[in-house]
């Protein structure tokens, strides 16, 4: 009676919270149903693991029935129509738009709004006719209007590239034109495919609004034979798939733990805490797949836009600047000491072998992928993923020179966000130059923070900093500017030089 | 491998405003110049060896063996307190690089970079260096991609410049007035040399910019604007001209009387150099 009591109180506060919106509030009180359910099996040690911060399923919910993230290949829909949706194949520029905002609308994910909006060039070039820039600047400036106003989530996250084409170069004019929160952007790049005029135009874009993210293409595309999308906080994830679960290491939570000496940890305590994360993704999958019966029963399974064998688990780890910092005594400093940056390699080596040797069901070559986890709002003094810590960071240089080494092997994707002075405004090609030799030197994703833009990141979302001042007047039209908010009065955001801070999202009921 | 010595003030492998992309950034010792707008004042004269700064230094980075200054770069910590102390206006932390040095130095980024700049002090007193380190660089297959410019006071005479010139992608020239008498009073010399550079730049398809620092009252005036705009207008069309506002940053007490300039006054030297058919002005 008393947790009914106080399930009860938690909804009446959520309907009752005069700055969250409608939407808002339904996905809250969905999420406070779901965790009145009881959590899959799990053995003591995993459920103390949870209820102790170790590890985190991120408040996926306690029963899992739609997978976290989801990459539709919407050509399929384009090219063949939707029996489901009752769509004719698109014949035209506008048929293809109003047919990819129909199946956004019918793509579920973790927040309820899709992740990813698809490769836009791809799916939009063989519809564009002969539509001149100015036709095709007018249809996506609508389109991008459209995705702002109704998707109101910053995770929600447009592909282009790598080839040049009219389609990439009108969708960055109009991102950096209109200068909006959503999409999110990303530009697949390939040093001997992109054109210089294409990466070019991506980095004056970058010095206005701080779009687009810019992946390694030959390095991403090399783990997924079967195309990929970046999504959300930069994860690269299989096209036509997705992801179940993604859950989470704290890497601070565990160091703090260590029962012995470094090699005792890597040896004995990080693969204990490592089989504490398998075995919550292990029982999670097995509820999604097994109990709800997503992939049995959804039209984008049964009309070929979703495979489930083409769907991974990610295995997220964060906190590595602080678990780097207590393994060696407090003195070391992750970024700036060689002892340091050599043991975040090694932490980070362990973890890798794990993912590969432990057979996970239901997953894409039966195994998990490994995922620089970017926090979420209420992480207070943990950095994210295997980030430097906020506010440390050393020069580009430097700073590629100590994470390029394992970014590589971050599968599912990872995220190092690096501050340009504003000089970088009037000088964009120094953007397409610290890229090229990131690439070159290993590097998976570059994601810029230009000194003095209004769209900021935060950990790989945008958030506008005007929004922020506004939200906590008047609420905000975008979940993401709250989750914003509570990053920059966790991490002095405001206060910092061109820096950046961390955090994915913030998915926990607001009791 | 090239042992051709000069006095480098310091050697900077990244930098977003000396030239288009990132670039590594040579400050060379030494101008004969002695602007009184220099942001850079250290840069102007070689150390005598006086030894005022040994004393003051709070690292004990500094000390004096047989008459000379010697410099531990590990020790130093970049504080700048000897080049407060300075009374020459140079510094005790040049060092005397070789040509193999600093490209040993960019080989490790060379990535990452668009090219190199050579900036100072004049980089053009110490030719034989200059010429060396962009040959150098040239003639490297892991360099050759870098473009090689030199940020310059234009003083070098054309004989030089002919010798420059086959390794040099561009130079950038102040023409820092437009009348020879405010030329004569903000640098101490006459700006006839420096016309001469630009046009044989200009005709070799050497000249990446002219520049024009903007100091409120002083460089703006319309008699100035009218015979700078004149100069550059005379070289023929196309001439890439940047703008750049004089700032306090950096340079001695007595340019410290003159204000920097607003934003407006910028917006009217630009609107004005519109106004007389300039269509690439960047600031």
């Amino acid at each position: 009676m008393d947790d009914l009591n106080e399930f009860r109180q938690s909804a009446y506060r959520l309907v009752t919270t005069p700055n969250l919106s409608y939407r808002q509030r339904l996905h809250q009180l969905a999420l406070l149903a779901e965790e009145a359910l009881p959590y899959p099996k799990l053995s003591p040690e995993a459920a103390d693991a949870l209820s102790t911060g170790l590890v985190s399923d991120l408040a996926e919910g306690h029963a899992p029935y739609r997978p976290r993230y989801l990459l539709p290949d919407y050509s399929v829909a384009l090219r063949e129509g939707s029996e489901y949706l009752e769509l004719e194949p698109a014949t035209g520029l506008e048929d293809a738009l109003t047919n990819l905002q129909i199946l956004y609308h019918n793509v579920p994910s973790i927040t309820s709004y899709p992740v990813y909006l698809g490769d836009l060039d791809a799916l939009l070039l063989p519809h564009i006719g002969d539509a001149d820039d100015d036709a095709l600047d007018a249809h996506l400036t609508r389109f991008w209007r459209f995705l702002d106003r109704t998707i109101p989530d910053a995770f929600s996250h447009a592909n282009i590239g790598p080839v040049d084409n009219p389609i990439a170069r009108s969708v960055l004019r109009v991102d950096a034109a209109l200068a909006q929160v959503v999409p999110n952007l990303t530009l697949k790049y390939d040093p001997n495919v992109t054109s210089d005029e294409l990466i070019g135009l991506a980095a004056r874009s970058i010095a206005r609004v701080n779009k687009p993210h810019i992946a390694n293409h030959p390095m991403i595309a090399a783990d997924f034979p079967e195309g990929y999308g970046v999504v959300s906080c930069y994860n690269t994830l299989p096209l036509g798939g997705g992801s179940h679960t993604l859950v989470r290491l704290d890497l601070k939570e565990s160091a703090a733990r260590a029962s012995g000496g470094i090699d005792h940890y890597l040896e004995k305590d990080l693969p204990e805490h490592a089989a504490l994360v398998f075995e919550i993704m292990e029982a999670r999958i097995k509820f999604l797949v097994e109990e709800s019966g997503f992939y049995d029963h959804h039209f984008l399974v049964k009309e070929g836009m979703l495979h489930p064998e083409r769907f991974t688990a990610m295995f997220g780890i964060f906190g590595m600047a602080e678990a780097v910092r207590i393994l060696l005594g407090g003195t070391s400093r992750y970024g700036h000491d060689p002892e340091a940056n050599y043991l975040a390699d090694r932490i980070i080596e362990v973890v890798d072998r794990l993912v590969d040797e432990r057979p996970l069901p239901h997953c894409r070559q039966g195994r998990a992928t490994l995922h620089a986890q970017s926090g979420i709002g209420d992480d207070v003094g943990v950095t994210a993923g295997a980030r430097i810590a906020t506010g440390e960071e050393p020069d580009v240089l430097d700073h590629v020179a100590a994470v390029a080494g394992h970014h590589s092997r971050f599968t599912s994707g990872i995220s190092d966000i690096f501050a340009l002075e504003g000089s970088a405004r009037a000088n964009p090609q120094a953007i397409v130059d610290v890229t090229r030799g990131a690439f070159k030197a290993g590097m998976r994703e570059m994601t810029f923070n230009i000194e003095g833009c209004d769209l900021v990141r935060v950990t790989g979302y945008m958030v506008k900093l005007s929004d922020i001042e506004k939200w906590k007047r008047e609420g905000s039209r975008l979940a993401s500017t709250v989750l914003g908010a509570q990053s920059v009065e966790n991490w002095g955001l405001l206060g910092r030089m061109p820096r950046v801070i961390s955090h994915e999202h913030d998915p926990r009921p607001r009791r | 491998m090239s042992t051709t010595r000069g006095l480098v003030a310091s050697s900077l492998r990244s930098s977003l405003v000396d030239g288009p992309g990132n670039r590594h950034v040579v400050f060379l010792q030494g101008c004969n110049f002695d602007c009184v707008a220099c942001h850079n004042p250290s840069t102007i004269n070689v150390c005598d060896s006086c030894a005022v700064c040994v004393d003051q230094c709070p690292l004990d980075a500094l000390a004096l063996s047989a008459g000379r200054i010697v410099f531990d770069l590990e020790a130093c910590d970049g504080c700048d307190l000897c080049l407060e102390v300075c009374p020459t206006d140079s510094s005790p932390m040049v060092r005397e690089m070789t040509v193999e040095d600093i490209t040993g130095e960019i080989r490790q980024h060379a990535a990452f970079l668009s090219g190199v700049t050579a900036t100072g002090g004049e980089p053009t007193l110490q030719l034989d260096f200059l010429v060396d380190l962009f040959a150098t660089i040239k003639a490297d297959p892991d360099l050759k991609h870098l473009t090689t410019l030199v940020d310059t006071n234009g003083t070098l005479a054309i004989e030089g410049w002919e010798r420059l010139a086959p390794v040099l992608d561009g130079a950038m020239v102040d023409l820092k007035a437009g009348t020879p008498w405010l030329h004569r009073q903000l640098t101490g010399h006459g700006d006839s040399a420096v016309r001469a550079s630009i046009r044989w730049l200009h005709d070799h398809a050497k000249l990446a910019e002219v520049r024009l620092l903007v100091v409120e009252g002083v460089t703006d005036t319309e008699v100035e604007l009218d015979a700078w705009a004149g100069f550059v207008g005379g070289l023929g069309e196309g001439v890439p001209l940047r703008l750049m506002a004089f700032r306090h940053q950096g340079t001695r007490p007595q340019a410290r009387a003159w204000p920097e300039p607003s934003i407006d006054a910028i917006d009217r030297v630009e609107q004005r150099l519109a106004d007389y058919g300039f269509t690439n002005v960047v600031r």
